[in-house]
């Protein structure tokens, strides 16, 4: 067992912010936002990963306050980006994935500066 | 500024065009997508620019003989909006798509075929002129949003009423705070959902100077937090509030606005910078101080009609998602200025033109008409059609 952690994505925050660790949920569809609304406590833990930047289809469960949002499309001044800055929700667009991140892998997120962020897990991938 | 009469000239629309693209060009890129799983924004944009091309000149006119576009532009400065409203607030995000968004209808019909580069040049040079002439109403500096640079800033409250609202703002402690950042928040987000994924209900204006050194006020209005003209909007009935203004005065930060009314901060982060607030409404008309202390009670009913609208949005069919969003994009875009002057008899309805091209929303024609808008604009010189 190794305790190295390795980054499996990079993308863009949408403002800079302590690191924040989580458990990797897919969200695909309204009816998955639907599901996982009706267990808000989980919520909380989660980093949702999602593929589309806008900021209406997330949007019940960013009011639920998720651990953190990581996106593969858009940029901060996509609507995704603005709605989880008011929300104070760390958040990175834009995300580049080196390789597949399976739901419930634990990541870890870091916010290195201004303009870059990294989403690492623990060994050698998410798989 | 860019004179009438400079644009009665083929030439001179080119120019124009050029610069008008070369605008939106910027604040595409900046987001580099518009897409939402919940609803599919680019095709009801597409449909709703193509009736915005074909019928708004006619709007324009109709709203010209009631009201000049200069007084038109210096109504729409006040923010706030009241509670008998059929749409949401008339803002610069209007101003802009007054223009570009009928220019997009041009490009989008010149790809699908529905008319040539040289058609009704005519009514391109009025919506132009309309919109130059609203600027003169609405901007400070008088510049043609969407045409010009408008320096970051959209200072379009009386400096009466920011001092109204700056006087009667309150420093926030933590809990203040707490319960202004879910506020925000809340009402922020559900803006988003009740316009189909637009950034149309919650409109900045700012920079403004603040009183308290070191620090800036922004003005931040949500509209249409009620039932109005559209049917989905009755999942808010029970928000106390159909427009709200929070006054905001920020430490430490830059705002720059862009014609999209979307302010950047600098740093990003400026919601924990905000040191004190204030939250007035004019629902009934004159304006009226809200306590802070509403606040939990607001962001509870917004909450609560966000999820009331999210599950009913999520089980409409695709067609009624694309119609929806093209007839909110109309209706906001176009009508709302006629709604402005007073103009009867209005058609809320879009026009068969939508209907006949909704078979053709593929997702690669749709995308190829969005590529069209980085494209050399098609020159009005080109041919009309016969």
């Amino acid at each position: 067992m190794t305790t190295t952690s390795t980054v499996i994505g990079t993308g863009t925050p949408t403002f800079a912010t302590a690191p924040v660790e989580g458990e990797i949920a897919h969200v695909t569809s309204p009816l998955e936002v639907l599901d996982l609304l009706d267990d808000t406590d989980r919520v909380s833990s989660l980093v949702l990963l999602i593929g589309e930047p806008g900021a209406t289809f997330l949007s019940p469960l960013l009011l639920a306050g998720p651990r953190a949002v990581v996106c593969t499309a858009g940029t901060p001044k996509s609507h995704l980006g603005i709605v989880t800055r008011e929300f104070d929700i760390p958040c990175v667009m834009g995300v580049e994935l080196s390789g597949p991140l399976a739901a419930g892998t634990q990541v870890e997120i870091r916010f290195d500066d201004a303009e870059h962020a990294s989403i690492l897990v623990r060994g050698d991938g998410g798989g | 500024m860019i004179s009438s009469s400079a644009m009665t000239t083929v030439m001179s629309l080119d120019d124009l065009l050029v610069r008008n693209q070369q605008c939106s060009q910027q604040l595409l890129l900046g987001r580099t997508e518009i897409q939402s799983t919940l609803v599919p924004t680019p095709p009801y944009i597409v449909l709703s620019c193509l009736d915005i091309f074909d019928r708004q000149p006619d709007i324009l006119r109709a709203t010209e003989a009631l009201v000049s576009p200069e007084e038109l532009g210096r109504r729409v400065r006040e923010p706030g909006h009241t509670r008998d409203r059929r749409v949401g607030g008339v803002d610069m995000l209007n101003v802009w798509a007054l223009s570009s968004l009928y220019l997009w209808g041009r490009q989008f019909g010149i790809g699908l075929g529905l008319w040539k580069p040289g058609d009704r040049l005519d009514e391109v040079a009025y919506v132009l002129d309309f919109t130059r002439r609203v600027c003169q109403g609405y901007r400070d500096d008088g510049a043609f949003v969407a045409f010009e640079d408008i320096s970051g800033h959209n200072r379009c409250a009386a400096p009466e009423l920011v001092s109204t609202f700056t006087e009667a703002m309150t420093p926030l402690d933590a809990a203040g705070h707490a319960a202004f950042k879910r506020l925000n928040a809340t009402l922020f987000l559900y803006t988003f959902l009740d316009s189909l994924e637009c950034r149309k209900n919650t409109f900045d204006s700012g920079p403004y100077p603040s009183p308290h050194p070191g620090e800036v006020v922004m003005l931040r209005d949500y509209y249409a937090m009620g039932p109005d003209g559209y049917s989905w909007s009755a999942a808010a009935a029970d928000v106390p509030y159909h427009s709200l203004t929070l006054a905001m005065s920020i430490r430490d930060t830059a705002i720059e606005m862009t014609p999209w009314a979307t302010p950047s901060f600098s740093p990003e982060q400026y919601i924990d910078r905000v040191t004190r607030a204030a939250l007035f409404t004019r629902d009934l008309g004159e304006w009226r101080q809200v306590p802070l202390e509403e606040a939990a009670a607001i962001a509870d009913a917004t909450r609560a009609a966000h999820i009331r609208l999210y599950r009913d949005v999520a089980s409409w069919d695709l067609e009624r998602k694309i119609m929806s969003g093209a007839l909110y994009y109309f209706t906001e875009g176009t009508l709302s200025w006629a709604h402005e002057a007073g103009v009867e008899g209005l058609d809320w309805s879009l026009s068969p033109l939508v209907e006949e091209c909704f078979p053709r929303m593929t997702a690669e024609t749709v995308g190829e008409l969005f590529g069209s808008l980085f494209a050399p604009y098609s020159p009005t010189t080109a041919e009309a059609r016969p």
